[in-house]
């Protein structure tokens, strides 16, 4: 694995597909996966095509392209839609069969979005393939608390998920990984999750004392873009056209 | 038509009416028809199609309404009148309506007194988004003989199956306000909508279009009757002896001043608060809404400064000011219009809203700040005022700004000439007819051809083309193919779409469920809107502001709406908590619509005058050009001086520009390092647009870096980064009109204009709903995912999408004029390339800085390395 294009933090290798892998336990974890988005925007009424099973397996191929991984943890938002949806179970069922035949098993630990979860994994087709484990409380990986966040977590080491973390450069968003000594936010796997953009005052004040830093990606690479209260200056909010307007005779 | 006397018509037209007809109208006129009445009713009467072209205040309502007032009363005297609709009268504005049934309420009373009648036997009805659900089951089981509605409401009723049955009894229909409908994409709407109103009645009901003046009446003749029928057009004369409209412009800014944002908006407070004073009512135009807030607010609350001498104001400024746009609460608006038709306002501010229909009575004059967007638009705003008999109508443009006042020279001379710009109708626009055939399915099942048939019927979609038709019912049944490559797992399979509207099966179509019925109805209509947040003060609904702008509220901030100051709570979905708090403005919100802009012919004219007067000055002097200003634009001497001032700073630091050349000046960027590029042309701002991202497209494929794209009326200015710059030789090839097309679309690839466009283009044809039903919109992905994700998934989806068509032809036909730039380029044009120092005095008059477009040559990974190595870089340089 070229250096330059993924990053090592405290045991973790950080890929630009928005994934931590853990090498010696041959097991990655990611995000906010939020699959079958297409049929939760479908059933409030819009008609868009089908696009995040396909987008997720193409990105999870990348990913096995770059390390041995046995396991693949979700940690949390799995799907899109917390109400029962068949469609979505179907894509569930599609994803873990793909990730069996490649040896890899499923793990996830369930989010907000993932209420409905269960009531998917029992509409199983006969054919499936086992899985996938939900688990019951947060996963331990390496001494690492996996948990989604949307609620208070104990741990000494935790990552998590949940926030969709973004740098904004000009109108286009990177995805960005917040990592410090013991905690780590994963950006989102989706490309459908608009996100919280570090740069702001927002963003950049929501975990203090944990001295992150950003690493954010262009699809291809890693770059490490130093202390994330140092990010506000330089890019500043995008809210210039305020002022603009207000006295234009 | 024009010829006919009318004296001699108005006997002949009251001739026409029935004996308790004519016996109210002599009573209650005297003096008999209005012109415009007396050449109207003989064809309404002779059941013709006719367009009545005349200007405010004549009369028109009745002109449209009495003949056919009178047909139902004739057949009332023969108990003929049976129970059920007869006229439909659509109006573009809501309130317009209301002002329409209040004034048929006049005569239907005083009919029914000359009758002697318990009640009035004809029985009107309004129906729009306002109405209750109540009275819009009360309208469906008892329909009254004259139904006033919108364009919405109409094309909603019309998809309806309970309506199916009342269309049988149409025989009229009224459109109001057609002129203002022409144009725009609701028109094109409002056109099909009319044909399956004739289509469901059986027969081909008589059409009616009152208009404003409008030059030729042709465009706007065909887009009320389509290319299969004809068309009367009446056009009445002025009266005799109305006075001639005043309006004059304004300068802010005295000779031997710069441009100053602070100093000028105190004077426009000074010159409003004297209007006000000197007036009983005021009506302001303010073009833009948040503008509209600012005014209404400083009126409201500017304490006596150093420059007041402390008089306090004739009126009650919290209570006689008022604002007034489409943003604000339905409730808030009609109060604002009935205390204003009841003369209990000294001032309204408004953005455009208050531009047509309701009377607004004793409004004595208007003032318009900056451009108001062509000639049209000009005399309608000023035809707000004078409506009493024998009052002119008298209006000030109010230019804060040496380009300004050039600019409103030539609108204000144009205005007082009544050379108003030619009218458009949108040509076969793809969304609108996704969203009509909608309607159709959710009516009843709807073969195919006949449907196909019914568009070709109307205006707008006379040309419609068989393939695109075809394309828009298969993109509603969700069975547009993919073709091969695309992301789909099964290369050239249909793409999954999540939820079709429409079956399609034997040339038949209908739709697939009583849920896709319920998602017209709540999002049926072309108006549109950023996505908006609704803003609730203290338990009251306000208004809405735009939702990315709520985004990034936090608590405590504070903004204005309605004239008030404002701060911010919470934001719960899209409902937006605030609390009302006195004293300082906060920021204000934020709007986006398209920004006014000279007509070509009005761009041309400026550059013309320019051109001539840096001429004369070079020839006779100063004061000679001072001179020849103040007579040709019809400017005060001071105002003549403050443009003469413009051109002589342009003549001594560059030049000004001859209309047969380009100019282009090149400058250092103020802010970034790197130089940037101004290019004068006798342009409008679409033809500019056009250009000016043609140009963007060459320059960025020679330099592959992004740019950024500013355009303007009469030019447009291009950024280029730190190492690119552009050499005499360049020009040449830069301007050339070869494959001017391709690179327009390129250069149009390359911004944002597309997604943008797409957003709204995606809610029209109902592919995202606007108003998805309660409780399951889709939050993850954000305010801007139709723009930022569903335009590049559906792009790599299907290409041929209508959808994709509909966006790139509004963009290259509706916003930009491509044509008039390549007209332009084929003179070929002078190239002039000069170096400066700094912006030439053109370059900040016409193309002010601010609101610049990037244009993406590089990657997006290009420009996250660039941010980077930047930013790393500039942390190395820091000791710290």
């Amino acid at each position: 694995v070229s250096p330059s294009t993924c990053h090592l933090h405290e045991g973790w290798l950080l890929t630009p597909e928005a994934a931590a892998i853990r090498p010696e336990e041959a097991t990655a974890v990611v995000a906010d996966v939020h699959l079958g988005y297409e049929w939760s925007r479908g059933n409030a009424g819009d008609c868009v095509p089908a696009h995040s099973l396909a987008e997720t397996v193409d990105r999870l191929e990348r990913l096995l392209g770059r390390a041995k991984i046995r396991k693949l943890v979700v940690a949390g938002d799995l799907v899109e839609s917390a109400r029962p949806c068949s469609r979505t179970a179907a894509d569930v069922f599609r994803l873990n069969d793909w990730l069996h035949e490649r040896g890899v098993e499923l793990v996830v630990v369930p989010g907000n979005h993932d209420r409905s979860l269960s009531w998917m994994c029992a509409r199983r087709p006969k054919s499936a393939a086992p899985g996938p484990i939900v688990a019951t409380s947060d996963v331990s990986v390496a001494g690492w608390t996996i948990t989604h966040g949307h609620q208070p977590c104990e741990g000494d080491r935790v990552m998590m998920g949940h926030h969709h973390p973004v740098l904004n450069v000009a109108r286009f968003t990177a995805p960005c990984f917040l990592v410090g000594p013991r905690l780590m936010i994963l950006p989102a796997f989706s490309l459908n999750a608009a996100g919280l953009d570090v740069a702001t005052a927002k963003g950049n004040r929501r975990w203090p004392g944990h001295e992150l830093r950003c690493v954010a990606s262009t699809g291809a690479e890693l770059l490490d873009f130093g202390p994330v209260q140092s990010l506000a200056a330089p890019i500043g909010r995008p809210s210039g056209r305020i002022s603009n307007q207000s006295a234009a005779t | 038509m024009s010829t006919i006397d009318p004296m001699v018509e108005s006997g002949k037209a009251l001739g026409l009416l029935s004996e308790p007809v004519r016996r109210w109208f002599a009573s209650e006129f005297p003096t008999g028809p209005t012109p415009a009445q007396a050449t109207a009713w003989p064809p309404i009467f002779g059941g013709e199609h006719v367009l009545l072209v005349s200007p405010t205040g004549t009369g028109k309502t009745l002109a449209g309404f009495l003949a056919i007032l009178d047909r139902l009363f004739r057949d009332q005297a023969t108990n003929a009148l049976k129970p059920g609709l007869r006229c439909v009268y659509v109006s573009p504005l809501r309130s317009l309506g209301y002002d329409v049934e209040r004034n048929l309420s006049v005569p239907l009373a005083g009919l029914q007194a000359t009758l002697g009648l318990a009640e009035s036997p004809v029985q009107v009805g309004v129906r729009t988004g306002d109405t209750s659900a109540y009275d819009r089951r009360k309208l469906r089981d008892h329909p009254p003989h004259i139904l006033i509605t919108t364009p919405e409401s109409l094309s909603l009723l019309l998809s309806q199956s309970t309506w199916r049955d009342h269309w049988r009894g149409v025989e009229h229909v009224i459109i109001d306000e057609v002129h203002a409908l022409v144009p725009t994409k609701r028109g094109a709407d409002l056109a099909v909508s009319l044909e399956r109103l004739a289509d469901a009645s059986g027969h081909d009901p008589q059409r009616v279009g009152l208009s404003a003046t409008c030059r030729p009446p042709d465009p706007v003749a065909r887009f009320l009757v389509g290319p299969s029928r004809s068309c009367r057009v009446v056009e009445a004369p002025r009266p005799a002896d109305s006075p001639a409209l005043e309006l004059e412009v304004d300068s802010l800014l005295r000779p031997g001043e710069g441009p100053h944002r602070g100093l000028t908006y105190r004077r426009l407070l000074r010159r409003l608060r004297r209007a006000i004073e000197a007036n009983r009512t005021t009506v302001v135009f303010a073009n833009t809404r948040p503008m509209t807030e600012r005014i209404t607010h400083d009126l409201r609350h500017q304490p006596p400064g150093r420059d007041e001498r402390g008089e306090a104001p004739s009126y009650d400024r919290e209570t006689d000011v008022a604002a007034h746009h489409s943003a604000l609460d339905a409730g808030r608006r009609r109060e604002v219009e009935a205390r204003l038709k009841a003369g209990g306002l000294r001032a309204v501010v408004t953005s455009t809203s208050l531009e047509l229909g309701v009377d607004i009575g004793t409004a004595d004059l208007t003032v318009q700040i900056g451009l108001p967007g062509g000639v049209a638009h000009c005399l309608q705003r000023i035809g707000r005022s004078g409506h009493r008999v024998g009052a002119a109508p008298r209006g000030v443009i109010v230019a804060a700004s040496a380009s300004e006042v050039a600019g409103a020279a030539v609108t204000a001379r144009a205005a007082r000439a009544g050379a108003i710009e030619p009218l458009s109708m949108i040509e076969s626009p793809l969304d609108v007819v996704c969203q009509q055939l909608l309607g159709m399915a959710c009516a009843e099942e709807t073969s195919v051809d006949s449907a196909f048939a019914l568009f070709r019927k109307a205006g707008p979609t006379a040309d419609l083309d068989r393939n695109d038709f075809q394309a828009c019912l298969d993109f509603l049944a969700g069975e547009l193919s993919s073709p091969a490559g695309a992301f789909e797992p099964d290369p050239g399979a249909n793409p999954r779409w999540t939820s079709p509207r429409i079956w399609l099966r034997n040339g038949w179509f209908g739709v697939r469920s009583r849920r896709v019925q319920r998602w017209l109805w709540t999002n049926i209509g072309t108006i549109t809107s950023e996505e908006s947040v609704s803003v609730i003060a203290d338990g009251k609904a306000l208004g809405t502001i735009e939702g990315r702008y709520a985004e990034r509220l936090s608590p405590g901030d504070r903004f204005v709406l309605d004239g008030r100051t404002l701060e911010f709570r919470r934001l719960d979905g899209l409902l937006l908590h605030a609390r009302v708090v006195g004293g300082e403005p906060g920021a204000l919100p934020i709007w986006h619509s398209d920004r006014q802009a000279l007509s070509s012919e009005l761009a041309a004219e400026v550059a013309e005058f320019r051109a001539e007067a840096a001429r004369r000055a070079t020839l006779d002097g100063p004061q000679a050009v001072r001179d020849w200003l103040a007579d040709a634009l019809e400017l005060r001497p001071s105002a003549a001086s403050v443009v003469a001032e413009l051109i002589e700073a342009q003549d001594r630091y560059s030049e000004t520009p001859e209309v047969n050349a380009l100019l282009v000046e090149e400058f250092p960027s103020g802010t970034e390092p790197g130089l940037t590029y101004a290019f004068h042309a006798p342009l409008n701002r679409a033809a500019c647009e056009a250009l000016g991202r043609a140009i963007s497209a060459r320059v960025g494929r020679k330099f592959g870096r992004d740019l950024a794209l500013q355009t303007a009326d009469l030019g447009w200015s291009i950024r280029l980064p730190d190492d690119a710059r552009i050499a005499d030789e360049d020009l040449e090839a830069l301007t050339s009109l070869d494959g001017l097309d391709d690179d327009v679309l390129e250069g149009v690839d390359r911004g944002d204009l597309a997604a943008r466009r797409f957003r709204h283009v995606a809610a029209t044809a109902l592919m995202v709903l606007r108003n998805p039903e309660r409780g399951k919109r889709v939050r993850v992905g954000g305010l801007l995912w139709v723009s930022s994700r569903l335009y590049p998934l559906v792009k790599a989806a299907c290409p041929d999408h209508p959808l994709l068509r509909e966006t790139k032809r509004e963009v290259l036909r509706d916003i930009l004029d491509v044509d008039a730039a390549a007209r332009w380029l084929a003179t070929r044009p002078r190239l002039r390339l000069r170096r400066l120092a700094a912006p030439s005095p053109f370059t900040l008059a016409w193309i002010s800085p601010g609101a610049d477009e990037p244009l993406h040559f590089d990657t997006p990974a290009d420009a996250l390395r660039r941010l980077h190595a930047r930013m790393t870089a500039s942390t190395a340089g820091d000791p710290t």
